[in-house]
């Protein structure tokens, strides 16, 4: 049956097995690669002498009382080797620092650095880039970040690969041709990215060759060399420093489902700012038609037909009223007619003619000769007798 | 640039056109038609965006 040791057991058997007096109370020489004070106050730094390379750290106990030293710097540190569990790596302790002298390599691109930094033209990424230009090995890790990292984020794009070897003395000048191969195509920006390695790795990237091409650039440029910690003069020129290949590749891409949310979102308002017009639009609409229809003609025909009415009703009570008043005055008229007295007429000259039987004559015909006859006048009757007849 | 529609303009008519039906001073006809507009380049963009695979070139100066 296996009984497995626990990482922590060998953790602590490492640590006891450095624990040894030729690891303790000892001084090396190395140059600073990094330098780095974190809030904490402890320094954190990395050693490095031909091809080894070491962490070291000097406590914020110690090294109130010690000169920050510089990167690059060429230094003698006195201390102890240690071993750190949770990183399972070997560091040294540092108690006392003392500067020999500096790296004229590293003093030099510090120099460099200050210079380039005045020319550097920071731009604006294009927001949505048609064609990036990547300049990579195409065998590196790097390429295949920067693939994966626009596979998922905007893979709607053209990706023009200039390839080029990113270490070894020939890598500047392959790096600034391959720049110049992108300038001639039409390119929305250009990515220059390396993996992570050793300072030296990544030497042809503080390439003043290099820094020069990517200020010759006519669109931005996005550097993305090494880890985080690195720091290469192309990081200064370019327009752009990202961190790492994935994060360079990130700098110059959209995420598309922003965007297509984004869209979603546009689309709602559209529809919504057309629904409420249509909305304002139908309430004027019943506004005009309510008033329309208060000047439609069947409703005039109803009003004049309301005025008609009425004035026939008018007129008839006045018919009414004229009837009645013809009525009367033909009653008045009878009554005049009625109170004639014929006798009035008999004043007047006129006189009546009877007969025998006391009949009126209305005619001379008819009545034979020696007829005897009344003529009544007003005031007595004369008795005659007829002499012809009349024929 | 390229014969590809610019996603970029695209985005920017269908910005515009939203903004122009927001001022709510258009008839219905022309705020229907903007709105179909916008609605097609909406379209147009989101088959841009759903493009499954990027197109690799490589190109070098050796030929």
């Amino acid at each position: 049956m296996i009984r497995p040791t626990p990482l922590s057991h060998i953790a602590l058997l490492v640590k006891s097995l450095l624990d040894d007096h030729l690891l303790r109370d000892i001084w090396v020489e190395a140059t600073l690669m990094t330098v780095s004070t974190p809030a904490g106050g402890h320094w954190y730094l990395t050693l490095k002498e031909g091809d080894v390379t070491m962490r070291g750290a000097c406590w914020r106990s110690v090294n109130i009382r010690l000169k920050r030293p510089t990167e690059g710097a060429i230094v003698h540190l006195h201390g102890r080797v240690d071993f750190y569990g949770a990183r399972s790596e070997v560091q040294f302790i540092i108690d006392d620092i003392r500067e020999q002298g500096t790296d004229a390599r590293a003093i030099e691109l510090e120099r460099l650095m200050t210079q380039y930094a005045a020319l550097t033209r920071k731009r604006p990424l294009p927001p949505f880039p048609q064609r990036i230009g990547i300049v990579t090995s195409r065998t590196g890790a790097a390429l295949q970040d920067v693939l994966s990292t626009i596979q998922q984020r905007y893979p709607c794009v053209d990706l023009v690969l200039a390839h080029c070897t990113v270490q070894g003395p020939s890598a500047p000048s392959e790096i600034e041709a391959a720049l110049e191969l992108l300038y001639a195509e039409s390119i929305d920006v250009i990515l220059v990215v390396r993996g992570g390695g050793a300072s030296e790795d990544l030497i042809a990237f503080n390439s003043e060759i290099v820094a020069k091409a990517v200020l010759r650039s006519q669109v931005p440029v996005v550097s993305g060399v090494g880890h985080e910690v690195d720091t290469t003069l192309i990081d200064v020129v370019a327009d752009v420093r990202a961190a790492t290949p994935t994060y360079a590749a990130t700098a110059v891409t959209p995420n598309r489902v922003d965007i297509l949310q984004h869209l979603v979102n546009l689309r709602y308002t559209m529809a919504l700012h057309v629904a409420n017009t249509a909305a304002e639009r139908e309430m004027r609409l019943d506004d005009a038609s309510a008033r329309l229809l208060r000047a439609a003609p069947a409703v005039r025909i109803a009003t004049l037909q309301q005025q008609l009415g009425y004035a026939s009703r008018r007129i008839h009570r006045a018919m009414g009223t004229i009837v009645q008043q013809r009525r009367a005055q033909l009653e008045h008229q009878a009554v005049r007619i009625d109170a004639l007295d014929p006798s009035a007429v008999l004043e007047r000259g006129y006189a009546i003619v009877r007969a025998a039987d006391g009949g009126i004559i209305r005619s001379g015909l008819g009545t034979p000769a020696g007829t005897s006859i009344a003529i009544q006048f007003s005031d007595g009757i004369l008795a005659a007798q007829t002499t012809e007849q009349q024929s | 640039m390229t014969e590809k529609p610019s996603l970029e303009a695209m985005l920017r008519d269908i910005e515009a056109i939203a903004a122009q039906l927001e001022q709510n001073d258009l008839s219905l006809e022309a705020s229907l038609a903007l709105y179909q507009r916008g609605a097609a380049l909406v379209e147009e963009s989101r088959a841009l965006l759903e493009q499954a695979q990027f197109r690799l070139k490589e190109i070098s100066g050796e030929q």
